[in-house]
Formats: C-alpha cells, structure tokens, sequence
C-alpha cells in the first residue's frame, strides 16, 4: 500500500513537473474588483460593482492552460454609488438578491492567446441561471510581495447579455470589467 | 355651554393632512410600480417627498396647536381610546418621515424639498436604503388602518351616538 502510495506520488511529479501554485483572491487587502457597465439610455455608460467576493485560481505559467479559478459573488453587494439605485437593482426587477444571493463563475477552460493572453472559459451563475461565458484575460505580473508573500494578478473583460439570465428588466449587454490579485496559498 | 368647535385654522389644516395621507399612500402604491421609461418616473417620487415634508411640517404645527383641546362629554375610557389613535398617527407620520427621509438619503445625497436641499445625515444602520424602505411600507399600511378606525370612529358618533364628534370638525 505504501508503495502504491509512494508510486502515485512519483508519477504525479514525474507527469507535471512544475506543481501549479494555488492563490486566494485577495479580497481581504482589496486588491481585487468586479466591476460592471451598462449602457443607461444608450448615452453613457453607468458603471457598479460588486464590494463583496471571495475566490481562489491556481495558475502555472508553464502550463497556463491548466488553470483554474473560482469565484463566489455576493449579489446583495451591488454598489453603483446611488443608495435607491442599489435598493432597485436588487429587488425583484433586476438581481432578486432575496431569492438568489449568490452569483459564481467556476472556470472549465483556459486558451492560451499570446504571451500573458488568454480566454478562460467558464460556467457563470447568476439568478439561478448558468451559462458559459468567455473572459478575455491577461496578466498583469506576478512576484514576491514586500511582506514575504507572492502574489499574481489579472484583468479580463467579458460581456454578459441580461436577456439570458432571467432579468425582468432588459438593459442589454452588461460588461464585466474584472481585476483579480491573488496571495500564493 | 363652551364652544367645542375646532378653529377655521386647525379644521382646514386637519382635512388638508387627511387628503395628503391618501394622497401620499395611493401614489406610493402607484409610483414604485412605474417603468423606468415612465415620464413620472422622477417627477412622482418627487412630489411624493415635497407632500411629505409638508404633511410633517403641517402634522408638527397641529401638534403644537392642540394645547388647548376643546373636550366632548365622553367616557374616560374614550376619551383615553381617542387621545391614543391621534397619538399614533402623529407617530406614525412621524415615523413616515423620518424612514422616507433615511432611505433617500442613505449615501449621502440630499433631500430635495422644492429644490431646497435638506442634508443627509448618510446610514445610520447598515442597508439603511432597504431596511428604512420596508419600514416605510409597513408604517404606511399602519397609517392607513388607522386613518380608517380614526374615520369610523368619526362616522360611530355621528350616526349611532348622534353627537358632535364630527359635526365640530366639519367646515359649515
């Protein structure tokens, strides 16, 4: 049995040689965002976010394709700097933050575009909906922190049509502007 | 025998107050069901807030006014069942305005009263914008069934007591 085990292990260091390093979203220090934007009236754009999320990716720069990230989004946490537009936009005629309080994104795949490029692909929930949805990302660096951490950090942009999500009310196509810092775990 | 009438002054600021707490209930149930394309969609909250501030306003003169409340022959228990339905809805008005006030106001913008801004003191309780919301509802209801009781109790002594009750509140 323990040479089963013994066995096992090697084999899984042998087939990836460089173990990909999990991080924590740094929601904790704020080095982190979900953003959003939306046409209002089709003149401008009215920008929000959400102030409360927590996550975890791993990320191997040698294999950038095996990545994963997870994302857990309090809906209630909507923040579009106007208290009686956040009371409307989680009531009934947008988010309904009373019957679906969370929102996720769980990632299923990652293409490699480029240097630093990628599209990661993933199932993305939001009242009570899921559908597959596609980030357009990059990353902005990684390294050692001053505090003897190390920390990597993305942005990406996705867009998500309101209409296939269930919203009573349609504004259109909402951008998702997203900035994610993660502490090597 | 002392003249139970109430003055021309707090006869018309009562009925006044009386059309603005309907006012202000019917167009609360109205407004927040607009569409967000609707013309009144800005304009009726508004109005609803410039009523309201004056209905507190008006409510905070009557309040002062009825010092010397002219009294009708009654038991000690209605007179006790009265003063405690009048007192509950100058809490509940009081109560409307200060939930309106803090869920409008809750990050911090003013309130506009005919364009005059009136400072927001921010949240003092965490969601302030729902929580105040809710409570604004609830006391409305509140508001209402008590303004009803308030009316068949007028309408009780003028029909089954055949007193002055409401006669001395109508404006002849």
């Amino acid at each position: 049995m323990k040479k089963l085990i013994l066995a096992t292990l090697l084999s899984a260091a042998v087939v990836s040689p460089v173990w990909a390093a999990d991080y924590r979203i740094d929601d904790q220090g704020a080095h982190a965002s979900i953003n959003f934007k939306v046409k209002h009236l089709g003149y401008s754009w009215l920008t929000g976010r959400f102030n409360t999320f927590s996550g975890n990716f791993s990320y191997d720069p040698a294999n950038v394709e095996a990545s994963k990230i997870v994302v857990d989004i309090d809906t209630n946490s909507i923040d579009s700097n106007h208290a009686m537009r956040d009371k409307h936009l989680r009531n009934a005629d947008f988010l309904e933050v009373d019957k679906y309080p969370d929102a996720k994104f769980v990632s299923t795949k990652v293409e490699v575009n480029g240097e630093d490029a990628m599209t990661v692909y993933g199932d993305f929930t939001l009242r009570g909906v899921t559908k597959n949805i596609a980030i357009d990302a990059s990353k902005v660096g990684e390294g050692k922190d001053p505090w003897g951490g190390y920390r990597a950090g993305f942005e990406g942009v996705a867009e998500i049509d309101m209409a296939d999500y269930g919203f009573a009310t349609d504004f259109g196509t909402v951008m998702l502007e997203l900035h994610v810092e993660g502490i090597r775990i | 025998m002392t003249d139970i009438r109430y003055s021309t002054t707090r006869k018309l600021l009562h009925w006044l107050s009386a059309l603005a707490v309907l006012a202000l209930f019917a167009s609360g149930l109205w407004m927040v069901e607009l569409g967000y394309y609707d013309a009144w969609y800005q304009r009726a909250p508004a109005w609803h807030i410039n009523v309201g501030v004056l209905l507190f306003i008006v409510t905070t003169a009557r309040f002062m006014l009825q010092r010397n409340n002219p009294t009708l022959d009654a038991s000690a228990i209605q007179r006790v069942a009265a003063r405690v339905a009048h007192l509950s809805l100058l809490l509940c008005i009081v109560l409307l305005t200060v939930t309106g006030y803090g869920f409008s106001t809750a990050d911090g913008r003013p309130l506009l009263f005919f364009g005059l801004e009136i400072p927001s003191m921010g949240a003092v309780i965490a969601q302030q914008e729902t929580v105040m919301g809710e409570w604004h509802e609830l006391i409305a209801y509140a508001t209402i069934g008590l303004s009803l009781l308030h009316a068949a109790a007028a309408i009780k002594h003028h029909v089954i007591d055949r007193d002055d009750t409401l006669k001395r509140m109508l404006i002849q």
